[in-house]
């Protein structure tokens, strides 16, 4: 008889049985959604601007707000009668599956906040349609419900395991931010913990590329993550990694559901075995996190006072918290110094570094590519230091490596915090310094960064050398060579001189331009490359982008600063022609570039 | 038929069922009765699959009760703190429960909400506690479950009140053999409606035995015995449960049927005997006084 109760039937009383929430729900939609769309919409001149339509539709952070927190609050309120005892009786003494009243809950806490954000959105839509040329708001919106519920649900699939993990309301509060957050601040202290000892280690991420925000480990086991991941890049992988939370979560949440005594109800934490895994991993954590902080003294006393304080603070609370009794915060005391011995084992093997992580330069061939920070290679002004490369240019990157690791002085030493960018030499000046970040990507799904600095140039000389010369670097050092999209553009070309004040022209970007741009590009040598000093040496060509129709996005990646070297004759003498800006020849004398008088560049 | 065969159920170190075994025949208002902590609620919520046993087996009809939605729709448990879904009105709340529930009588839930004088679409939250158990019980007599397990159901409603109850379930029980399961500390309501009484103590099952059979076998004496009788004799043939003395007078209960007992003192050759009809209060007092829990101790 049970199987034939509608489950359609049991989800419209639930939903029914939430006014108050459907009706929050769609004053907030209203006002975070409809509201702007509709002020934005009859703006004088903004029904052109679908940007906007898909700030609405997609990237509205009014609207992401709300189903992030519509997605805590309809988890715990849906699942609220699992923390009352009345509540609970009534509904386990029904003749119903708990599978099923989990399902006709859940679902039915999902569509409290999902139908009022698809009515506004479809509201928004009508408004966008009045106003359209084209079919982009289509896109939008589609794009932005697809991201949208699904970032939703994984929140909320979280955090319905939450509620139904803890006995009382505001501990299933608290909880959602330890299943949210817990493997993120894991991942946090354990990576600042490696980049204050270690020289040269500056993170990992795993599965995913250097350049990506976030690594994929903490998108992955943090639906809240895993959405602001979602909203900064819709794409296949964020599809995926939140259809495996959504999968992974909502079956968790059941199967707590199932394992789920009644009596419970009104603990802190309902099941037993949970309980102290649960307390410490926070302890380990915290008491790891009290090492760093108190490290910053500069002292081992104060790190391990940090380590024993961070374990016990936690330690206490979460214990009186499960007990809801102030004078049990010692109750599982050995616990507690296990957790202390695991956590002091885990910073010092994270500060004193037995397994020379912080000494390890991969060979060329465990690398799919490389990304090279270095600011000698182009000069810190241009914006475009960044350099991926592969191949064979792997193998000088490696070199690179080497040579800046045994190069790199440890400056920081163990429990201190001295640790500061040094970008002045020693007579108080800008030298030629280099800051030189490496991201190694391998070939196995994770990839890392390392910086090796301060450096003189000379220390690196035969790495950056082999570097130079390798096939396809100056294309990347100079994009400008590879891409003829700018032909018939205006430029503005500038003279920076030693005060800081620049020199500005305009001057027309055609391919007679690009020929002599490109010539000079080719012939240049390593030893052409300026070296960072008092003087900037490089002249530089600003192209802005914004003008250029359905460029913005591109804007963002392709570099819109092009620079003009010394030994860039071809290039000089046709600036000369066309604009009224003097390009001297040659470098400034040494003694010229103390006074404080204009200087041109070359 | 509800079976329940050596059911243990602990909470943390608490013991609040122990090793109870009890039959709830059909064609009886089961009454069970305890001390408060005994574990009537427990063994209740454990009846109707709210919570499940850690030992020992639990089973209505034949079948486990725990997870069984097929069984659930024959038991119907009136807690004793009612939960009402907030906004409600007694017309809501029958939908709902009518959606759980295949037998449901909506018109005669009707009737009965306008013979016990509730409003129909006011919410629940605001009624009376009186008014609340009322309606539970309504709701409860009218989804036509075979069980009907209630929690301390007859606390707060008036003596009009308890009486229309008591008619609803002897009618129930009469025209489609409802059995209803009671649990609470009102010995004297139990009294009145009960065939059958299961005494729990300390979470253990004293007794279960038909209320009649329980009064047949245990008597409570008042005699006046001969100068210098010595009570030793007294414990010795006769199986006393509690023995209290005012200066000449004697006044003890004790176990087995009436003729015997009146064999047996008539063989002391008192002054003067007389045998009192128990209550169920008394059978409580004397079968818990047995097991420690002494309300002279308690009642100072």
């Amino acid at each position: 008889m049970t199987s034939e109760k509608s489950f359609f039937k049991l989800l419209m009383l639930n939903i029914r049985n939430r006014p108050s929430a459907v009706a929050i729900s769609l004053i907030i939609q209203f006002f975070s959604f409809i509201v702007p769309a509709a002020f934005a919409a009859t703006a004088p001149g903004s029904g052109g601007d679908w940007a906007l339509t898909k700030y609405f539709f997609y990237l509205n952070p009014g609207v992401s707000f709300y189903l992030g927190f519509g997605a805590v609050v309809a988890a715990v309120t849906g699942f609220h009668f699992l923390h009352s005892r009345n509540k609970t009786d009534f509904y386990h003494s029904l003749p119903i599956k708990r599978e099923k009243l989990f399902l006709v809950v859940y679902v039915s806490g999902a569509l409290i906040v999902l139908i009022p954000y698809y009515l506004a959105a479809t509201f928004a839509l009508l408004i966008a349609v009045i106003k359209a040329t084209s079919a982009e708001p289509a896109t939008y919106f589609l794009m932005g419900i697809s991201a949208n519920t699904l970032g939703f649900l994984a929140v909320y699939s979280s955090c319905v395991l939450a509620a139904v993990l803890t006995g009382n309301a505001i501990i299933s509060f608290i909880m959602c931010g330890v299943v949210n957050f817990m493997v993120p601040v894991a991942i946090a202290v354990f990576e600042l913990i490696k980049i204050r000892f270690l020289s040269t280690y500056k993170g990992f991420y795993v599965l995913a590329d250097a350049n990506d925000t976030m690594p994929i480990s903490i998108r992955l086991f943090s639906s809240f993550f895993g959405y602001l991941g979602l909203l900064a890049k819709i794409d296949i992988f964020g599809v995926v990694v939140a259809l495996f939370q959504i999968v992974v979560f909502t079956a968790l949440a059941l199967f707590a559901y199932k394992k789920r005594k009644s009596e419970n109800t009104g603990k802190a934490v309902v099941h037993e075995r949970t309980k102290q895994p649960l307390k410490y991993v926070i302890v380990i954590l915290s008491s790891l996190l009290g090492g760093l902080i108190f490290s910053g003294v500069g002292s081992v006393f104060w790190t391990l006072f940090g380590i024993l304080s961070g374990a016990m603070v936690p330690a206490c609370i979460i214990e009186s918290i499960y007990h809801f009794d102030a004078k049990k915060m010692l109750e599982n005391f050995k616990g507690d110094i296990i957790c202390i011995v695991v956590a002091m084992l885990i910073f010092g093997g994270l500060a004193f570094d037995p397994l020379k992580v912080d000494e390890f330069v991969p060979p060329a061939s465990m690398l799919k590519s490389a990304r090279v920070d270095i600011n000698s290679l182009y000069g810190i002004h241009t914006g475009r230091s960044r350099i991926t490369l592969s191949g064979k240019a792997l193998n000088a990157v490696t070199e690179l490596a080497r040579e800046g690791r045994d190069n790199t002085k440890k400056k920081y030493e163990l429990f201190s915090v001295t640790r500061k960018n040094i970008v002045e030499n020693s007579d108080g000046e800008y030298g030629d310094f280099l800051y030189l970040d490496i991201d190694f990507n391998y070939i196995l799904p994770y990839s890392e960064s390392r910086e090796y600095s301060p450096l003189y140039t000379s220390q690196v000389e035969k790495g950056l050398k082999e570097l130079f010369e390798c096939e396809g670097v100056k294309e990347e050092l100079f994009p400008l060579i590879k891409d003829d999209s700018y032909e018939d553009m205006v430029a503005s070309v500038s003279q920076t001189f030693v005060n800081n004040t620049r020199s500005v022209d305009n001057v027309r970007i055609t391919s007679e331009f690009l020929q002599a741009y490109k010539k000079d590009v080719e012939n240049m040598t390593f030893e052409d490359l300026p070296r960072i000093s008092k003087v900037d040496e490089v002249g530089e060509i600003h192209i802005d982008l914004s003008s250029i129709p359905n460029l913005r996005e591109r804007s963002y990646n392709i570099a819109n600063r092009f620079p003009i070297y010394s030994s860039f004759k071809n290039t000089r003498e046709y600036l000369k022609r066309k604009t009224s800006l003097d390009f001297q020849p040659e470098r400034p004398q040494a003694e010229e570039t103390d006074k404080d008088n204009l200087l041109f560049k070359f | 038929m509800i079976e329940v065969k050596n059911a243990v159920k602990n909470f943390d170190d608490i013991v609040a069922v122990n090793d109870v075994s009890v039959d709830i025949r059909e064609g009886s208002i089961f009454g069970l009765v305890g001390t408060n902590g005994a574990g009537k609620s427990t063994l209740l919520r454990m009846l109707c699959g709210i919570l499940k046993a850690d030992k020992g087996s639990i089973s209505v009809d034949g079948e486990d009760v725990f997870e069984n939605p097929s069984i659930k729709e024959n038991i119907y448990y009136i807690s004793d703190d009612q939960y009402y879904i907030k906004n409600y009105t007694p017309k809501d709340i029958m939908k709902y429960t009518a959606s759980f529930y295949p037998n449901f009588d909506k018109e005669r839930y009707n009737y009965l909400i306008n013979t016990f004088g509730l409003p129909y679409i006011r919410k629940i939250n605001n009624f009376s506690k009186g008014m609340k158990k009322q309606l539970s019980v309504i709701l409860g007599v009218c989804a036509n479950t075979k069980y009907i397990l209630c929690d301390e159901t007859f606390d707060g409603l008036d003596p009009v009140m308890r009486q229309a109850v008591k008619s609803l379930f002897a009618n129930d029980m009469q025209k489609r053999g409802l059995v209803p399961v009671i649990a609470s500390h009102n010995l004297r309501e139990l009294e009145d409606i009960c065939d059958r009484v299961g005494l729990l103590y300390k979470g253990g099952i004293l007794f279960a035995r038909d209320l009649d059979d329980m009064k047949l076998n245990m008597h409570k004496v008042q005699c006046v015995l001969p100068e210098g009788f010595d009570l030793a004799k007294l414990r010795e043939l006769l199986d006393v449960v509690t023995l209290e003395t005012r200066g000449k007078l004697i006044t003890f209960t004790a176990r087995g049927s009436r003729e015997e007992t009146e064999q047996k003192i008539a063989s002391f050759e008192p002054v003067f005997y007389e045998l009192i009809p128990l209550t169920l209060e008394e059978i409580f007092i004397s079968e818990t006084g047995v097991r420690g829990y002494d309300i002279g101790k308690i009642i100072l």
